[in-house]
């Protein structure tokens, strides 16, 4: 028995069923608010930060022989990719040009369900590499960079002169936190995404990695306990408070936007809301962002960001294609940078000289961009971003040690990544 | 309830109007009568194999096949099954089958004697008794999503519960604390259901049953366990139930409040994590018809253990209540 999916017969019953459905309520493959003139469809998350529907309708006026619709789903990450899935396996073609997060690349691209781009045309010199590593996998492109960006450290300016780069430095600051009834470091230790980021972070600021370029799983290695050993002893000797288990981006912001926190990591985002001005905010001014520390230096950030890809089932894949490059092109990126404050992929927007004072803190964000890791690239991501949260959230409570978190991970990440 | 009820020396309406309209049809009326019923029920049977049978039969039948990343799935008999029960997935099965398992008894024994209590508040009669009603079904009328979140506001380091405790307690940050805080939500949110149900049963005992009580003498806790405990306990027995298998489903209150941290993951989570994030349908579907199968039974068993003497004696109630 070689197939599973639904049998024909079945198939065509749903489908008959779906039909009279959609016919009697009058809206046969349509969505609301739809332009019918449409050839193009551009899936994009309700959250994008800026405003999608403005450069689609530009790129209307200008190509009346590609217009393309824009769909808005859901604001959160799962949702989204829920609502893109349903769409590829039923392989309707529906979603032309998907807005996909930096991880899902590996996974659609596995499963056949995204079109290889050509890379000179979409991961050019003018793309900055770190965000075109996000779009590849197995060596193509697959989905054509746009937003980008990787976490920082932000610091008390008005209480540290010298922002620390390594571990030792920051630990060795945290006197200035307690002096000031403050808390010193925290980002993001909730057990979502957000904790895979920061444990990747972490065990590449250590020199060590969780899979490599060649899909193997190498997280058992004495880098990656000394990175993990950094947060663990954190909550343990209490540089990093026991609340920050609970934090996701928000929280930790707040946080240190009410001035409870001495260090933060967290990502460009957070620069403007907290430059804010207004009682909500006690650091307008008071607060600058370097590239994040690590073990022996320099630390390793890993990436976030968001790319254009192409679904395998469309059937205006010329049209898709232009408006991919349109979105990625100097200018709607330059106008995107300038109204989300947010990095994206264009390198020489960032020499920009208006640009980058309306948004300083892109200018150590471009630093940072340069030395990142992306998080473990596996067409299994839940799995291993599963494996890593749960694994890693135990080392933090102090349900596990160090030892028995990094071993037990390595073993359910051999199992998850196996045969995909 | 109508086999039971047609028993010789009770008096049963219904049968009474079987009988007396059954002589005066003719044999050919009747067939032609259940042909009639065949064909009207036949759209909702039609209805109920297409939105129910069908997808359960796809699921328990993809259950027995893998999930490749890419091409298609191969047959692969009961190791999913395997997988989860005993393979290399055991830890994370059994960890949420016993969360489930604790979350279930622990909120369903405290939501029922809450319930309980609220219920014989919300029958009294005082001035405010509307008022009354109106706060304590408040917490039910809240979606669960909304009251997860409310509370994992309130749960937060900084937020109102320490702050009422005077304590630090990171609620998210260790085991037990999240797994009460879970258990607290829902013993807050559902207990109201609870009272509703058993109110329900309250009001259907007839208040002479007590004053003949009290002109016997007896006590307030006597009526209590002689009139109210037994004549409530069908309305009770049904509450549980509800209650067990709405519990043994619990999805939306751990995953919003903790995202199955500190080991606070259920079945139904597992399902989700496997099914639509992981995309093993497969997998996924193994650990739906095991959740499926262990709330059937433990159905099957309460209501084996307490429901048929419940049942027999709801009949009897409702025959001494109509002498």
């Amino acid at each position: 028995m070689g197939t599973t999916g639904p049998g024909s017969w079945t198939r065509s019953l749903a489908l008959a069923v779906a039909g009279t459905l959609l016919a009697a309520t009058g809206c046969a493959g349509s969505l609301p608010g739809e332009d019918g003139d449409a050839v193009v469809t551009f899936a994009v998350t309700r959250a994008s930060g800026g405003d999608m529907g403005a450069i689609v309708e530009r790129f209307n006026e200008e190509n009346p022989d590609a217009r393309v619709r824009i769909v808005y789903l859901a604001a959160g990450a799962d949702a989204q990719r829920n609502a893109m899935v349903q769409d590829l396996q039923a392989r309707t073609g529906r979603y032309d040009v998907l807005y996909t997060d930096a991880v899902w690349t590996a996974e659609f691209a596995a499963r056949g369900w995204l079109e290889p781009l050509a890379t000179e045309r979409f991961a050019g010199p003018n793309i900055l590499p770190a965000a075109a590593a996000t779009g590849m996998y197995q060596g193509e492109l697959y989905a054509a960079p746009f937003a980008t960006g990787t976490g920082m450290l932000y610091y008390r300016s008005d209480l540290v002169d010298d922002p620390p780069t390594t571990w030792a430095e920051l630990i060795a600051a945290c006197p200035i936190a307690e002096a000031n009834d403050m808390d010193c470091y925290a980002g993001q230790f909730a057990r979502y995404e957000g904790l895979t980021v920061n444990a990747t972070e972490a065990i590449a600021s250590a020199g060590g990695r969780i899979i490599d370029e060649d899909g193997d799983v190498v997280v058992d290695s004495p880098e990656a306990r000394e990175g993990l050993r950094f947060l663990v002893d954190g909550f343990r000797e209490g540089y990093i408070p026991k609340a920050a288990l609970t934090y996701m981006e928000d929280e930790v912001r707040l946080s240190f936007q009410r001035g409870e926190l001495l260090f933060m990591r967290n990502w460009a985002f957070a620069w403007p809301a907290m430059q804010e001005p207004g009682p909500e905010s006690r650091v307008q001014g008071k607060f600058d962002a370097v590239p994040l520390p690590g073990l022996d230096g320099p630390g390793t950030g890993t990436l976030g960001g968001n790319n254009l890809a192409l679904s395998t089932y469309s059937d205006h894949k010329a049209e898709a294609l232009r408006f991919i490059e349109f979105v990625q092109s100097e200018d709607v990126q330059r106008r995107w940078m300038a109204e989300t404050n947010t990095p994206t992929s264009w390198t020489s927007n960032y020499e920009d000289e208006e640009l980058m004072a309306a948004a300083p803190h892109l200018v150590p964000q471009r630093k940072a961009l340069d030395a990142v890791q992306p998080r473990p690239v596996s067409p299994r991501y839940n799995d291993v971003t599963n494996a890593v949260q749960k694994h890693v959230h135990a080392a933090l409570t102090g349900a596990k040690t160090v030892d028995e978190a990094v071993s037990d991970l390595q073993e359910e990440l051999e199992w998850a990544v196996k045969g995909a | 309830m109508t086999a039971r009820s047609s028993t010789p020396g009770r008096v049963d309406p219904g049968a009474a109007v079987t009988r007396r309209g059954g002589p005066r049809r003719g044999r050919g009326e009747r067939a032609v009568e259940r042909g009639l019923a065949f064909w009207l029920l036949l759209p909702t049977l039609a209805a109920l194999g297409i939105i129910v049978a069908y997808p359960v039969g796809r699921a328990v039948v993809r259950s027995l096949f893998d999930d490749p990343i890419h091409g298609a799935p191969a047959f692969v008999g009961f190791a999913n099954y395997a997988e989860a029960l005993w393979g290399f997935e055991r830890l994370d099965f059994w960890n949420a089958f016993g969360n489930t398992v604790l979350f279930t008894v622990v909120t369903v024994a405290v939501e029922t004697l809450l319930g309980l209590v609220m219920a014989l508040v919300m029958h009294r009669a005082f001035r405010g008794r509307g008022i009354v009603r109106a706060a304590v079904l408040l917490p039910w009328a809240l979606p669960t999503a909304v009251s997860a979140v409310m509370w994992g506001w309130m749960l937060q380091p900084g937020g109102i519960v320490n702050a009422l405790l005077g304590t630090e307690i990171v609620w998210g940050g260790a085991e037990w604390p999240a797994k009460w805080s879970i258990m607290f939500a829902e013993i807050w949110k559902t207990s109201p259901f609870v009272a509703l149900l058993i109110l329900a049963g309250l009001q259907t005992i007839p208040p002479h049953l007590y004053e003949a009580a009290a002109i016997d003498g007896a006590s307030a806790w006597r009526r209590f366990t002689s009139i109210t405990l037994p004549l409530v306990k069908p309305a009770l027995v049904v509450a549980v139930l509800f209650r067990t298998l709405d519990a043994l489903r619990m999805y939306d209150l751990p995953q919003i409040l903790t995202g199955g941290a500190n080991n606070t993951n259920t079945l139904s989570m597992l399902v989700i994590q496997a099914a639509t994030r992981e995309l093993k349908q497969g997998y996924g579907g193994a650990l739906s018809t095991i959740t499926f199968l262990f709330v059937f039974l433990c159905a099957f068993l309460l209501i084996k253990a307490i429901g048929a003497n419940v049942f027999a004696g709801f009949g009897q109630a409702e025959g001494g209540a109509r002498r």
